[in-house]
């Protein structure tokens, strides 16, 4: 059985899901699309060849009736537009962040357990290869138990996401209560949590804005660097958002008690920093070769995929789609669990309350 | 009543802007987005005094400050558009945004002229014969999906704006120009090919590349705007005497820099065009299909283009095309040369090593030997300095047979001495110009015999070329001259060993308003007004633009009264 799938909200983030479900024409195919605007829903679904496009929602699911909804609509609209197809019988992913807010989220969730209709989140580099090979090689013990963390995420102010949200002072980001952060961090975040296990660890976050002034609007005052400091009982972690740090990274370090590990979710490597056995001046010559010998290895390893045509740009959203249908045509466990959507949920909750009243007092 | 511009910051709308204000227009309303550079929309006002360029600060996207730019408007010319980004982008900016004007027309009463600037993009030319003759009759694309955003964009927003005329029947003209060029413009359309990461890929060959010089483009929306004519119809905008690709790419190659290029042919590009849909397809979308087919056949298979409906109009292009690449290639060349870290200008991006490089050698170096700004306080010509000191006026490139003697006048004018760095190809093309200069007491020095590419210029060849000018330069002053500046202002230790050897004084700047860039006189005067000269500044002008002449004077008269006198760099030699 194939699923039917409808996509709410053709911005850009629409096209890689269409893309990306287009792939797998076993599992599903993309029915209908929907956005507020009909050009835009006439535009997507001009491009992509598909059946059907609709400026009303609630026309779209009762004529299409589809098995899973995408919600890529801005924030704002994900609670409202994931009940309604809950209601309506569908399964719900929902891009990042999941709702506006802790308490959303968790009506949210609570919503789609008690209509028993599966719900996920767009944390796709949850599910990039480098993730899923640090997830495997942490259960194997190649770092031994996992002291401290740090995420680093650099983001592109002048690329196609940034410039369309500076240019202009209505658009929707401006209007979320973290602003840039707000649709972003959630991919910091997911990280740092996987690895710091407590409930609710300690928080201390602090904002800024490195950018000049320009407009004189609240474009201004919109936060373009962050740090977060969270603090568990055993395992703490620290998470950089970087909108001006060159090259624009993205990683995860793990300290583990046997060695440390470097993920790069960039050039899709990860390497082990082992603690050299060798003595003096000799052990300090000899690391940066085996450093090298893990990049060939990882580069080398990237060729192969690439011949064999499995390293595509958007892997972790093709694989958290694929396992997400699967979970709902074998009737098994969605790929994240409800603890992981709502923590993440929760940290950003006192991120933004840290930010709101730093500003206040500041 | 008011002509509105959409885009009015844009490559063409600041043009048209120009263009509607010097064919008498009275009130041009720029409708901008905020944060827009609208510096030279400003300075058009300083130049346009009695006429009201009116700066209106909005967006497409909220209807509701459509409808008030929309009041008391005659003609609305709607350049805005997308030229790239995500295909989202693209439509919003470009199609969503065109709907909110049209509605925004219609609720105002629909009485405006609507001048639409849509593409040659709309054609449909994938499936005509090589050579086909593109007119206004031509078909507009019918597989849209097969084509790249930018032609999806504006296929859709031309079918908006005549869908909304068929409704509601304001008066429309709707302008397809080609390929839009000029200073400020881009380089490279890709009909000429596509830059992959440094090797450009030459495809379009012989086919002639349909050029609309901006100016002319703009002359031909000011006139699809008056005449009765037009309305209802669809004009082709393209000029006279097209280059071919070929052509154009060569051009390019000997008046701004060297290219390095690889020359595909129609037939081979359509191999590879295949070839990438396969991979596409069958790596499942590993990477995109920048080429296919049908992309191909459209941008690279060749037509041929007809502006007779324009010219039956009225309208001739103004800027013929040879003169209209020259100035876009001159533009081209200084921009090239600005890149170059020169002295103090905080919007050039900065070379540091370089820059401390030339400090250093600038400290070490007697500046009979190289020379980047004189003495702080130094009497200049006219004597008595009053201790601010005098400065230097340079002008690179010329000499010009228009603007030099222009600026002779002036600088005879003000009894300023000036230093005049001439190309000798140029000298010995207008020897006249050049002993004028001389006899006007004005300081001359080299600025190579070709001005070639600094990075394919040898120093035996760099100066065997200064020999030679200075030669020519020699016997047509009778006076011999030490001065140099290098091409770009670029030298290796190896020239300037050369030069040393052959006794020349190399002559930089510290001082670069970049002339060549500015759009107008009022542009250039601004500039000297926000960044005062100082006792001991080189200034780079150049005497091929028209707008250094005319700023000339402006420019003098402010420098006088902050207490500076103008000298040449042969003074500061001693």
């Amino acid at each position: 059985m194939s699923l039917k799938v409808a996509l709410v909200g053709c911005g850009k983030i629409a096209d890689g899901h269409v893309e990306e479900i287009a792939k797998m024409p076993e599992l599903a195919r993309v029915m209908a699309v929907c956005d507020r605007e009909p050009l835009m829903a006439e535009q997507i679904a001009m491009r992509y060849g598909l059946p059907a496009h609709y400026h009303c929602f609630e026309t779209l699911l009762a004529t299409e009736k589809p098995d899973v909804v995408h919600i890529t609509t801005p924030p704002a609209s994900h609670l409202p537009l994931a009940i309604a197809a809950i209601d309506a019988g569908c399964h719900v992913y929902v891009e990042k962040p999941l709702t506006l807010c802790h308490a959303d989220s968790r009506t949210l969730l609570d919503h789609g357990a008690r209509a028993r209709r599966r719900v996920t989140v767009g944390y796709t580099y949850f599910f990039d290869p480098p993730a899923i090979a640090m997830r495997q090689l942490i259960a194997e013990g190649a770092v031994g138990d996992v002291v401290h963390a740090e995420s680093f995420y650099g983001y592109d102010l002048s690329g196609a996401y940034g410039s369309a949200i500076l240019s202009d002072e209505a658009h929707w980001v401006h209007g979320l209560p973290g602003q840039l952060l707000h649709n972003n961090i959630d991919h910091l975040l997911n990280k740092t949590l996987e690895l710091v296990e407590d409930e609710r660890p300690a928080v201390h976050a602090r904002g800024l804005v490195r950018r000049a002034r320009r407009y004189g609007d609240r474009r201004d005052d919109m936060l373009d660097e962050l740090r977060v400091l969270i603090q568990g009982e055993r395992t703490s972690a620290y998470a950089t958002f970087s909108a001006h740090a060159r090259p624009i990274g993205h990683f995860v370090r793990v300290y583990g008690t046997r060695n440390t590990m470097h993920v790069d979710y960039l050039s899709r490597s990860i390497t082990l920093e082992t603690p050299s056995r060798l003595p003096s001046a000799v052990g300090r010559l000899l690391p940066a070769f085996g450093q090298a010998w893990q990049h060939l290895r990882a580069g080398g390893a990237n060729v192969l995929r690439f011949a064999r045509s499995e390293f595509h740009f958007m892997a972790g959203l093709n694989h958290l789609i694929a396992a997400f249908y699967r979970s709902i045509l074998e009737d098994r466990p969605a790929p994240l669990s409800d603890r992981d959507m709502l923590r993440v949920s929760a940290l950003m909750d006192e991120i933004f309350r840290q930010l709101a009243a730093a500003k206040t007092s500041g | 009543m008011a002509a509105l511009v959409t885009g009015a910051t844009g490559f063409l709308g600041q043009v048209l802007v120009e263009r509607l204000l010097a064919a008498g227009e009275h009130h041009v309303r720029c409708f901008t987005r905020p944060g827009s550079q609208r510096a030279r929309l400003e300075a058009l006002q300083t130049a346009y005094p009695r006429a009201q360029v009116e700066v209106f600060v909005g967006s497409l996207g909220a209807p509701d400050s459509i409808r008030s730019a929309l009041r008391d408007v005659g003609v609305v010319h709607h350049l805005a558009a997308s030229l790239r980004g995500a295909p989202a982008d693209i439509c919003l900016n470009t199609v969503v945004t065109s709907r909110n004007l049209l509605d925004a027309i219609v609720a105002s009463g629909g009485q405006q002229r609507v001048v639409l600037v849509s593409s040659f993009a709309v054609y449909g030319v994938a499936d005509l014969p090589r050579g086909a003759l593109v007119n206004e009759e031509t078909p507009l694309e019918a597989r849209p999906e097969a084509r790249d955003l930018y032609a999806q964009g504006k296929l859709r927003q031309e079918q908006l704006f005549w869908d909304y005329q068929r409704r509601h029947g304001f008066p429309l003209v709707v302008l397809r120009p080609g390929v839009i060029y000029g200073p400020g413009g881009s380089a490279f359309s890709t009909r000429v090919g596509l830059d992959l990461a440094g090797l450009f890929l030459h495809l379009g060959g012989d086919n002639p590349l349909p050029l609309s010089y901006v100016e002319n483009c703009a002359d031909a929306l000011v006139i699809a705007g008056r005449s009765a004519r037009a309305v209802g119809q669809v004009y082709n905008v393209v000029d006279d005497d097209l280059p071919t690709c070929a052509t154009y790419l060569s051009l390019y190659r000997r008046r701004v820099r060297p290219v390095r290029s690889v020359r595909l042919p129609y037939a081979a590009t359509q191999v590879l065009s295949r070839a990438v849909q396969t991979y596409h397809r069958r790596s499942r979308g590993q990477l995109p299909a920048i080429f296919t087919p049908y992309k191909t056949a459209t941008a690279w298979k060749g037509n041929r283009f007809d502006n007779a409906k324009l010219k039956a109009l009225g309208w001739t292009p103004r800027v013929a095309t040879a003169d209209g690449l020259d100035r876009t290639f001159t533009h081209m060349r200084g921009e090239l040369a600005a890149r170059v870290p020169q002295g103090r200008d905080g919007s050039l991006a900065p070379d540091r090593g370089r820059q401390l490089l030339r400090r250093a050698m600038t400290g070490a170096l007697p500046r009979r030997w190289y020379m980047v700004q004189g003495p702080a306080s130094s009497a200049g010509d006219a004597g008595d300095a009053g201790n601010a000191g005098a400065v230097c006026l340079t002008f690179d490139d010329g000499p010009h047979p228009q603007h030099t003697p222009a600026l002779l006048d002036v600088l005879r004018e003000r009894r300023v001495p000036a230093t005049f760095f001439v190309v000798g190809q140029e000298a010995a093309r207008h020897p006249y110009i050049v002993r004028r200069m001389a006899a006007e007491g004005h300081a001359i020095g080299d600025h190579s015999y070709t001005h070639g590419d600094a990075a394919a210029t040898s120093a035996r060849d760099l100066v065997r070329e200064v020999d030679r000018t200075h030669a020519l330069l020699a016997e047509l002053t009778g006076r011999p001259s030490r001065l140099h500046r290098p091409p770009y202002g670029k030298v290796t230790a190896g020239k300037l060993a050369g030069l040393w050897r052959s006794g020349r004084a190399v002559v930089l700047w510290n001082v670069d308003p970049k002339d060549y860039a500015r759009a107008s006189p009022e542009e250039i005067r601004a500039w000297f007004d926000s960044h005062p000269l100082r006792g001991g500044d080189i200034v780079l002008l150049h005497d091929t633009q028209p707008h250094s002449a005319a700023a000339l004077a402006a420019v003098i008269d402010v420098t006088h009264r902050r207490g500076l006198v103008f000298t040449t760099v042969d003074r500061w030699l001693g």
